[in-house]
């Protein structure tokens, strides 16, 4: 059972640990103040990065379930399953660290505006999906099934995308036009472009990480219960 | 004479709130694995004690 980690996950873990270490010094350091907010703005970085990640991770676990079903094969479940709960963590990251910069810029923890309404249904299309699968004792069964309702609530996450830029929205747009409404908006210097970058990569590395050790955690509660089926026949 | 307000509280909750996040999401992924490696020896333990 216990397989040392391979080379490959050795050198994406050292490299997610330098690039999140370069990225919080840029976003402590190297990013200007932004005058109107504040330092709460560069809440912004990592908020923006979860996000990412967290859409990201649920189109991965769609791409995923797709394979699972036209393959039957199990380690695209593991993948999926894998991509599904670290999705779910940084939209979670995400929703809890924009509503911290919504308290004093928008005056509210929270407001049911398009966006983070959208994005509470996506959570909740997510967290139902662990639910489905607890429902399920047979492992094809649930699989099967769990692969199905991935690629359909992945419907939820162009939706949330979408959401400022297709309703009116307090919510600020980083890419593309901003609401006449939009509160907490800002023209980004070059400095501040870097530091958003350089946290979208920095994460996209940690997630790869992430992912990689989750999946063979997935891979290994399979072995255990093929192991523990084989020894009850 | 714009000034700039002292948001730092907000700024340092929402830094620990992220990366506090993805440490407790670590811890529990190392948690998993210890918690799968104990099952699977005992298993074993049981399958030898079997024979």
């Amino acid at each position: 059972m216990e397989s040392s980690r391979p080379i490959g996950l050795r050198v994406v873990e050292v490299m997610a640990a330098l690039s999140m270490a370069i990225a919080l010094w840029m976003v402590m350091a190297y990013a200007p103040m932004e005058r109107t907010m504040g330092i709460v703005q560069k809440v912004f970085y990592f908020h923006v990065a979860a996000n990412w990640l967290g859409m990201l991770s649920f189109i991965i676990a769609a791409i995923a379930a797709v394979i699972y079903l036209f393959t039957r094969d199990r380690k695209w479940d593991a993948l999926e399953v894998a991509a599904v709960e670290i999705g779910l963590v940084f939209a979670f990251i995400g929703v809890v660290s924009g509503s911290i910069w919504a308290r004093p810029i928008w005056n509210t923890w929270w407001t049911w505006d398009p966006r983070l309404t959208t994005v509470t249904i996506m959570l909740l299309v997510y967290v139902a999906y662990f639910m489905l699968r607890r429902g399920i004792d047979d492992p094809d069964r649930r699989a099967r099934f769990g692969a199905v309702y991935a690629i359909v609530g992945m419907l939820s996450v162009p939706l949330t995308f979408f959401s400022v830029r297709i309703y009116r929205t307090i919510h600020p747009v980083v890419v593309g036009k901003n609401e006449a409404g939009a509160q907490g908006a800002f023209d980004m210097t070059v400095a501040m472009r870097h530091t958003l970058f350089m946290s979208l990569f920095a994460f996209t590395v940690l997630y790869v990480a992430l992912l990689w050790h989750r999946y063979r955690l997935g891979r290994a509660a399979d072995r255990l219960e093929e192991e523990r089926l084989r020894l009850m026949e | 004479m714009h000034q700039t307000p002292d948001t730092s509280f907000y700024f340092y909750l929402g830094q620990a709130v992220i990366l506090g996040g993805i440490v407790l999401y670590l811890v529990s992924l190392w948690w998993r694995q210890r918690e799968l490696q104990a099952d699977w020896d005992a298993l074993q333990a049981w399958d030898e004690d079997r024979d």
